[in-house]
């Protein structure tokens, strides 16, 4: 597991400040769309009860439904599992000095990328419907100065408010890394 | 010709190894990669408990059939033919 008071490649007074996965609202559909999968098989038997009473106590179509049902409530509880993990392995985390970025995409396929904050060029948040204005949830955009592809905070709380800290966080690290190279330029300097 | 009952735990038993094995994979990830917290211990436990209950339920009702049982195919259709009750009914 991956601890957060130990960040992998920490640097010395590396602090966390935002800590961010997607919005509630995607946990919701989550289990609205599981819940709504796990309650068809009860209209199903409804539905076939009432055509045909007698399928269900038959001596072969009894045990396939119950077979049927069990591999059904089966699948469908993985693939909430799997749907919830992804929910929660997508993690971004905004430190004093650099922005982690985590993404998994459904069991096989994960992504773990990071970017300096000094590097940050351009921050844009967008919320873009009728949902994500009322609940206050959308996306945030982080572009570098380089050509690589931009990060990319799906689904977050309060995108504005994450932009403008990510905004000062990396003028702060710019004026810092400024003082620094000073610092370094004028020690190599003779007197 | 008759059926076998047991035939129908074949597709089961299929389904159960693969269901089983995302099970492992979902709670694999969440212990390497989640964050250290109750969350996502919580998730697993809720993982585990959640299998185990429809595993035993779905348990329960497979145990009350008689899966030693053939069924003639004659009386697989149509259905209102019914046969006799695998549930002892």
């Amino acid at each position: 597991m991956i601890n957060l008071s130990s960040l992998p490649n920490a640097l010395p007074d590396e602090k966390i400040v935002l800590f961010l996965r997607r919005h509630w609202i995607d946990l919701l559909r989550i289990f609205v769309f599981s819940g709504v999968l796990f309650v068809l098989p009860v209209v199903a038997g409804t539905l076939i009860e009432l055509a045909n009473p007698n399928l269900i106590i038959h001596a072969f179509w009894g045990p396939a439904l119950i077979v049927t049902l069990l591999a059904y409530l089966l699948v469908i509880l993985v693939l909430t599992f799997t749907e919830l993990t992804d929910y929660w392995l997508d993690v971004w985390i905004v430190t004093t000095e650099r922005i982690i970025n985590t993404e998994q995409n459904g069991l096989f396929n994960r992504v773990v990328s990071e970017m300096a904050l000094y590097q940050v060029q351009d921050v844009t948040s967008e919320t873009k419907g009728v949902l994500e204005t009322f609940l206050t949830f959308g996306d945030v955009y982080i572009q570098t100065a380089a050509e690589r592809e931009r990060f990319e905070f799906k689904n977050i709380d309060n995108p504005d408010d994450v932009k403008i800290a990510i905004t000062g966080l990396a003028k702060m690290c710019k004026a810092r890394r400024g003082k620094e190279m000073l610092q370094n330029a004028t020690d190599g300097i003779p007197e | 010709m008759e059926i076998p009952l047991w035939i129908l735990l074949i597709p089961l038993a299929f389904v159960l190894a693969f269901t089983f094995l995302f099970l492992l994979f979902n709670i694999f990830h969440l212990a390497k990669y989640g964050i250290v917290g109750r969350g996502a211990i919580g998730l697993i436990l809720v993982y585990i408990v959640s299998y185990c209950f429809i595993l035993v339920v779905g348990a329960t009702a497979i145990l009350d059939v008689t899966w030693t049982q053939s069924v003639p195919i004659k009386n697989l259709l149509p259905f209102t033919s019914g046969g006799s009750s695998s549930f002892g009914i």
